[in-house]
C-alpha cells in the first residue's frame, strides 16, 4: 500500500490523503481537507510505525489552513479514522510547515518555511509535553527559509535552507535535537549549487542535489563531511 | 503578526545565536555531478534521493530528452544514468514532492503534472540495472 498526499483538489480543492495498491488499483481517498484542518499539502504524509504508537499512523504538514492560516501538522490513522490536528502554527511559532521526520524516542522533528523573529523559518519539535521552536531563521549566516526533508545521522538533525546565508543560495547546517549547537557547514553559492534538496546519508558521508547553479546551470549533486 | 514582546526575546536571542552559529570550519564539501549537460535533466533539487544499496535515485524538474524532467540513477561517485524521461502522457516535471520510494524492486514517484488530465500521475518504473541492496 502506498500512502500520498495531493496538494490541491478534494471535495474542497484544498487537497486531500489517498492510498493506492502498488499495482495502481484501489486508489481511494482517506481524508479531504476544507481548510479549517489545513490545506494546500505540499508533502507527503511521514508514516509513523507502531514502534512508535500504539499503533501506525500517517503524520504530515498542510502548507496553510488551520485556525491562522499558517499551517498545521496533522496525524491520522491508515484507514482515514482518527484525524486530528496536532499543531496549528500561528506565525510567531513558525508559517508554512514543510516535512516531518521522526527520531527513535518518537518526537516529532520539521521545519517552517517562514514565521518566527525574522519571518525566515523556524527548526521545531513536537512531543508529548507540547511545541517546541528549536532554532529561529534569520536570513543571514543561517539561512533562511529552510522547507526540506531533515536528515536524522548518528542522533544529530541536518538539513538545508534554501535563502540566506553568505550568497543568498542557502546553506546547509546541523544542530543537536535540543537545539544546541546550531552549526553552519557550508555555504551554497552558485558553483556548489542552489536550491538543495535535503540529505541522504551513506558510506560516512551526506549526499544531496541542488536544483540550480553548478557548471551548467541544471544544479549538481554533491557529498558533504558531517560533522 | 509579531508581539513587541516576541520581537525584544527574539533580538536578544539572535545575538545568543551568531555566537552559537560557529565561523564553521568548513564541512569537507564536493561537488560529484553538475547537471545540465546532454539530457541528464536540468533542475535536480526538488527531492531527497532515495537510496537504495550505494545507487541513489533522484528525480530533475526539467531537461532529459524531452525536456519534461527525468527520473535517474546515480553512483556513490557521481555518475548518473537516466532511466526515464517524461513524455507529457507519462508525467512531466519529474517527482512534484516528496521522494521516490523503493518497494519490491520498483521505484515509485509522482509527477507534478503530466498524464491524461495535465494534474499529474503516480508511477513506477523498474530501474535496470536492480540495484545491489547489500551495501
Amino acid at each position: 500500500m502506498i500512502y500520498g498526499a495531493l496538494q490541491f483538489g478534494g471535495a474542497n480543492g484544498d487537497g486531500s490523503l489517498f492510498r493506492i495498491n502498488i499495482d495502481g488499483s484501489g486508489f481511494t481517498v482517506l481524508h479531504e481537507f476544507d481548510g479549517t484542518d489545513g490545506a494546500n499539502l505540499f508533502d507527503p504524509p511521514l508514516l509513523v510505525p507502531p514502534s512508535h504508537s500504539s499503533h501506525p499512523l500517517l503524520v504530515g504538514p498542510t502548507l496553510v489552513g488551520g485556525a491562522n492560516n499558517d499551517g498545521v501538522i496533522y496525524r491520522m490513522n491508515l484507514d482515514g479514522s482518527g484525524f486530528a490536528v496536532l499543531h496549528e502554527f500561528d506565525g510567531n511559532d513558525g508559517a508554512h510547515p514543510r516535512d516531518v521526520v521522526t527520531l527513535d524516542n518518537g518526537t516529532l522533528y520539521g521545519q517552517a518555511q517562514f514565521g518566527g523573529a525574522s519571518d525566515l523559518g523556524t527548526l521545531w519539535k513536537l512531543d508529548g509535553t507540547g511545541f517546541t521552536v528549536l532554532h529561529e531563521f534569520t536570513g543571514g549566516i543561517d539561512g533562511g527559509q529552510p522547507g526540506q526533508q531533515l536528515l536524522v545521522y548518528h542522533n544529530k538533525l541536518f538539513g538545508v535552507t534554501s535563502s540566506g546565508g553568505v550568497s543568498g543560495y542557502g546553506c546547509i547546517f546541523s544542530l543537536w535535537p535540543n537545539g544546541d549547537d546550531f552549526t553552519v557547514l557550508q555555504q551554497l553559492n552558485s558553483t556548489t549549487g542552489e536550491a538543495a534538496a535535503g540529505l541522504t546519508s551513506y558510506n560516512g558521508l551526506l549526499y544531496g542535489t541542488a536544483g540550480g547553479g553548478g557548471a551548467y546551470g541544471g544544479g549538481t549533486a554533491f557529498t558533504i563531511v558531517p560533522k | 503578526m509579531r508581539s513587541p514582546l516576541k520581537s525584544i526575546i527574539s533580538v536578544a536571542g539572535l545575538a545568543l545565536s551568531s555566537l552559537l552559529i560557529q565561523a564553521a570550519a568548513l564541512a569537507q564539501f564536493t561537488v560529484i555531478h553538475n547537471f545540465g549537460s546532454g539530457s541528464d535533466g536540468f533542475g535536480a533539487g526538488n527531492n531527497t534521493l532515495t537510496r537504495v544499496g550505494s545507487t541513489f535515485y533522484g528525480t530533475t524538474y526539467y531537461g532529459g530528452t524531452n525536456g519534461l524532467g527525468s527520473v535517474y540513477a546515480m553512483d556513490a561517485f557521481g555518475n548518473v544514468n537516466v532511466l526515464h524521461s517524461f513524455s507529457g502522457p507519462d508525467g512531466e516535471n519529474g517527482n512534484s514532492e516528496g521522494s521516490l520510494v523503493y518497494y519490491g524492486g520498483w521505484i515509485y514517484g509522482t509527477s507534478g503534472r503530466g498524464g491524461a488530465n495535465n494534474t499529474g500521475v503516480i508511477f513506477r518504473l523498474l530501474p535496470d540495472p536492480i540495484p545491489d541492496r547489500r551495501h
